[in-house]
């Protein structure tokens, strides 16, 4: 170890010497030439980037992407434009009203169920020797043979008996108490005398009187108790009884032997009572609940929402049970039930509760229990008051009174007739189509359909009475034979299918230029549709079944169809659409290059607009830059595709670009040649492609 | 494989005798085959179109970057046997002169045109060598390594073509890329990823006044573990721009989401062990005493790292010897360094040598200026000599 260290020490002696002051300026100096950088954070310059951006395939049908617009082709493969508009939607729930139902019943109680009720007691043959003093308990010893002298008056005395356990008061309209004499002495009993009474009072409930009672005999006695208050405590006088003996001969001697009295008490009918009372029934019934309805005779809804409302209150100081069946109401095969409690109400008072259940999703059948109703839900309702275990007043007097209301239910569907009904609708529609175009146009065969859809199972009728067209402080009305006309509706057809449960049928008002000035409408590019429409729901009162389901009611919608065979003079066309771009920092300023291939005849005037959040103008991109039409031939169609390469200057120096939240599009189409109208075919397309050419700043 | 060259070491083992010492050596360089001083001077700058060309003018049509460090420390015993530890890093990058022109320019210039990319490929290896050298005799002497390694990559592009429409309509590439590299490169540099061996044998021996040495070292590999990087990329691509249905309502977050999907084609990478070779070195070194009283000894070194080196490197070297310190001063062609002259101090102590030196001395000359090159040595003599 000793040898390692020094070895250490000398190597560390021996690099010091090594690298003396002049070696390590040597080795500094190098250092310092090796580790010089020069400094790059200067150099910049500009790289010139060019790259495609988007492109797409544009025609007609893609640019005009509305819900409400649609594209046809004739048989010669010319465009149709339909442009579909809905005038008038008439719902569901302004055909079907249920109005909430309601039942409501007062019970009382008819009977107070109370079960017999039995209290014994007794004095055994030790306590009557005992009293009988000590000499009497020497003679005649427990458990001995011996004779049973006679003794008079001997039990005269008072007993409590008490039945608080069982009830503190009853007041009986019908009763009867039995008293059962039980002589379990080896001796017979004379001058029985005994009267019951309530504690304290001089009205005897009972009064036994009988001369003789033999030795293991049993006598019973009864009693009226009707109209009668009877306590639960208490007493028994036993005003004479005497000990008539064995006359000498000798008995078995048992002091626990006893003269055992059973007072029972049967047949009660109470008029009230504290007492502890059984499982008390207060009905149990069969109710019905009808919808007020004018004309319409429904048979079943699916309930949407809704639900079953009530209204409980009692002056029984008890719980009371309710339970609520609906036989007629299922959902998932699971019929409808509902259960509450109905709290104890306080001493000469009454308690309430309001409770409401939902309904959603029922399906209700409102043929009543037989079927052979309508609009009619059936129920079944029992209540009770379960054995309370503790003492509880009650008294025929009591009473309960329940609500059950049917309430806010708008029903999903309804079967059954739907009544005769006539809507009247005056609508003005906004057009969003012809807002945005400017300069004129004149169109072949334009025809406009007003398409009636029922989806109702019930027919109907409809009347157009009025169309016109305005646009600013113009008005055009239609004039055709076919206003002022009623026009059959069929009814629609059950798929039973959950989605879509019904198949409508179709209607058709066609207005041509034949028949009517509908061009004349159509040319005014009218900004908004007047209607006044008439539509009455079976009209001839049939009775018979149909259907009605939620969202799922009588529509008319406005189809316009224009074939594509136009002479277009300065049309104007604008639209505004959301950007955003983020363009990176270095990018100042550049070009767009717009690659147009069009195939359309349609010249294009294109104006681009860059405009803040607000709409506001923030940079012109574009004025007035060109997109040739394609080469037509003699017989009107394109031959050859054109392209055009549109250079779009732009300038981001103030974050143009990026403050860029709406790019606005105007344009302007002129058909190619001029003053010849040109048809406008299916396979006709403006292919466009954008390409960024800008200069980056690198280092900058 | 390490044991039985260990146990064939020792089982040989002789006596050579010679005194013991610790050897310390520090190299680092860093060589680029188009960019000198003065061009990076001239142009430390805004750069106009002329100082663009300038700089294109100084490209070639392959062009490397190269930075290799070797540190090492040695014990040598006086019985001939030595053990020595080295870390070692060898970066090596080959790009074409169209990846400058697309720097420079933008790609709007070349719009119409093809512009290439290869060829590209990158080599880097960071291993830490453990080794064992033995002389057997006067002449020869082995050595072997055992080798952690830390950290490769090792990327080939095989293809890589750029072409732009003439109106900017639309960009094709055609891409083909093999490339292996470990997984902790970026965030753990001295991770253990792999390991492996070399041997290295050198033969020298004198005739008359002429001594020569000849040797072959780093013959051996790495095998890096199962968890490094393995991505083959065979694409090609026409960017059309990025179709919408409706080009009115184009946000850039379309933009966005292509690039992601570019991004993913790079990202689909499999993991799997790799075997890297490393570049064989083989050296020939001469040196002739002159028996001169001005230039004591000529050198003349021949050094070349097969598949690796541009071209063999060879050197001229004199030596001046003034007592204890002697001055080397070379002239040197080939390998990856600029040609220009190198240069060697060393001090000759009787316990202790240092040695400085450099093989890229044309620092102070801007225009051949194209890369730094230092390297430092210390060695320790337990007895004098």
């Amino acid at each position: 170890m000793e040898r390692q260290i020094q070895q250490v020490k000398y190597i560390f002696n021996t690099f010091g010497k090594t690298l003396n002051m002049k070696n390590l300026t040597i080795f500094f100096f190098v250092l310092s030439i090796v580790s010089c950088k020069p400094e790059f954070d200067k150099i910049s310059w500009e790289t010139d980037l060019t790259s495609p951006v988007v492109y797409t395939e544009l025609n007609i049908q893609d640019l005009i992407k509305d819900s409400i617009i649609s594209f046809d082709t004739t048989s010669d493969q010319i465009l149709t434009f339909i442009y579909q508009k809905e005038l008038i939607d008439v719902n569901f729930d302004s055909l079907v009203n249920l109005n909430s139902a309601s039942t409501s019943k007062n019970v009382r109680l008819e009977t107070i169920e109370f079960a017999d009720q039995t209290i014994t007691y007794g004095i055994s043959m030790g306590e009557v020797i005992a009293q009988a003093g000590e000499l009497a308990q020497f003679l005649v010893p427990d458990q001995s043979n011996s004779p049973i002298p006679a003794y008079s008056g001997l039990l005269n005395q008072t007993l409590p008996v008490d039945a608080n356990n069982i009830f503190e008061e009853m007041t009986l309209s019908e009763g009867i108490l039995d008293i059962i004499i039980e002589n379990g002495l080896q001796t017979d009993l004379s001058n029985l005398n005994l009267i019951l009474r309530n504690e304290g009072s001089t009205d005897f409930l009972a009064v036994v009187n009988t001369p003789l009672i033999a030795a293991n005999q049993i006598e019973t006695f009864n009693f009226s108790l009707d109209g009668k208050t009877i306590n639960g405590n208490l007493e028994v006088e036993i005003v004479s009884a005497d000990i008539v003996g064995t006359n000498g001969i000798p008995v078995p001697i048992d002091y626990s032997d006893a003269l055992i009295t059973n007072i029972v008490i049967r047949d009660i009918v109470l008029l009230e009572g504290l007492a502890i009372f059984p499982e008390q029934e207060l009905f149990d019934e069969d109710t019905t609940i009808a919808f007020s309805l004018v004309e319409t005779e429904l048979t079943k809804i699916t309930v949407e929402t809704g639900g079953v409302e009530i209204l409980g209150a009692s002056t029984i100081q008890d719980t009371i049970h309710v339970e609520y069946f609906i036989p007629s109401a299922t959902k998932d095969g699971q019929i409808f039930k509902l259960f509450f409690d109905l709290p104890p109400a306080e001493v000469g008072g009454s308690t309430s509760i309001t409770e409401f259940f939902d309904f959603s999703g029922y399906e209700l059948d409102l043929t009543g229990k037989d079927n052979d109703t309508i609009n009619t839900i059936y129920t079944q309702s029992r209540g009770w008051i379960d054995s309370s275990g503790v003492l509880t007043h009650i008294s025929l007097e009591d009473s309960l009174f329940i609500t059950v209301k049917v309430k806010d239910v708008v029903p999903s569907s309804a079967i059954g007739y739907l009544g005769r009904d006539t809507i009247e609708e005056t609508q003005s529609v906004e057009v969003e189509l012809f807002q945005d175009l400017e300069g004129t146009f004149d169109l072949n065969q334009v025809e406009v359909s007003l398409m009636t859809e029922n989806f109702i199972g019930a027919n109907g009728k409809i009347n157009i009475r009025e169309l016109s067209a305005i646009r600013d402080n113009q008005s055009i009305s239609l004039e055709s034979n076919n206003l002022n006309n009623f026009f059959l509706i069929n009814p629609g057809v059950q798929t039973n299918q959950a989605e879509n449960p019904v198949t409508s049928t179709t209607s058709q008002i066609l207005f041509t230029e034949s028949n009517s000035n509908i061009d004349q409408l159509v040319e005014l590019k009218p900004t908004e549709f007047d209607i006044d429409v008439e539509v009455i729901i079976n009209p001839d009162q049939n009775n018979e079944p149909g259907f009605l389901y939620k969202g799922f009611g009588v529509t008319n919608e406005l189809q316009l169809k224009i074939p594509l065979n136009i002479s277009a003079n300065n049309l104007h066309l604008t639209d505004t659409s959301d950007v955003n771009f983020s363009i990176p920092e270095g990018i100042t300023s550049g070009t767009f290059i717009l690659i147009a291939e069009n195939s359309y005849p349609l010249e294009t005037n294109l104006d681009i607009m860059l405009l803040d959040q607000a709409g506001l103008e923030i940079d012109e991109l574009s004025s007035n830059s060109q997109i040739q039409a394609g080469e037509i031939n003699s017989d009107g169609m394109v031959i050859q595709s054109k392209k055009t390469v549109i250079n779009i200057p732009f300038d981001n120096t103030n974050g143009e670009i990026n403050n860029t939240k709406k790019i606005a599009f105007k344009g302007s189409f002129n058909t190619k040649p001029e003053d010849q109208t040109v048809n406008i075919y299916n396979n006709y397309d403006l292919k466009l492609k954008l390409v960024i050419n800008t200069s980056y700043g690198i280092g900058q | 494989m390490k044991k039985i060259i260990f146990i064939t070491l020792l089982a040989n083992y002789t006596l050579i005798a010679q005194q013991s010492s610790i050897d310390f050596r520090l190299d680092l360089g860093a060589f680029n085959s188009s960019i000198n001083t003065q061009l990076i001077n001239d142009n430390n700058k805004y750069l106009n179109e002329d100082d663009k060309a300038s700089i294109l003018s100084a490209f070639s049509e392959s062009n490397y970057i190269f930075v290799e460090t070797d540190n090492s420390f040695r014990y040598e015993h006086s019985k001939g046997w030595s053990i020595g530890v080295a870390q070692r890093t060898s970066f090596n990058v080959t790009y074409p002169i169209d990846i400058i022109r697309l720097g420079l320019y933008g790609n709007t210039p070349f719009v119409g045109e093809q512009l290439s990319f290869t060829p590209f490929e990158l080599d880097l290896f960071f291993y830490t060598d453990i080794n064992i050298k033995y002389k057997w005799n006067d002449n020869l002497s082995t050595r072997a390594s055992y080798l952690l390694g830390h950290q490769f990559a090792d990327i080939m592009v095989n293809k890589a073509s750029l072409n732009i429409g003439e109106l900017g309509e639309s960009i094709e590439y055609d891409l083909s890329i093999e490339a292996n590299m470990s997984d902790t490169v970026f965030n753990n540099p001295f991770a253990i990823n792999g390991h492996g061996v070399a041997v290295a044998i050198c033969y020298e021996d004198k005739i008359k006044e002429m001594t020569y040495q000849i040797s072959l070292s780093d013959i051996g590999f790495i095998q890096w573990k199962e968890d490094s990087y393995s991505l083959n990329v065979e694409d090609e691509f026409t960017f059309d721009g990025i179709y919408v249905d409706n080009i009115l309502s184009f946000t850039d977050s379309i933009i966005t989401n292509q690039i992601d999907r570019l991004e993913d084609k790079f990202k689909n990478s499999s993991k799997g062990a790799y075997r890297q070779n490393l570049p064989v070195r083989l050296n020939v070194n001469l040196s002739i005493n002159t028996n001169s009283n001005v230039i004591e000894k000529i050198e003349a070194k021949l050094e070349n790292r097969l598949n690796y080196y541009p071209k063999p490197r060879l050197t001229i070297a004199m030596v001046k010897e003034l007592k204890k310190h002697a001055l080397t001063l070379g002239y040197h062609v080939g390998g990856f360094e600029e040609n220009g002259p190198e240069f060697k101090y060393a001090f000759l102590g009787e316990k202790s040598e240092f040695y400085l030196y450099t093989k890229q001395a044309n620092l102070f000359n801007p225009m051949k200026s194209y890369g730094v090159h230092a390297g430092i040595g210390i060695k320790v003599l337990f007895s004098k000599k």
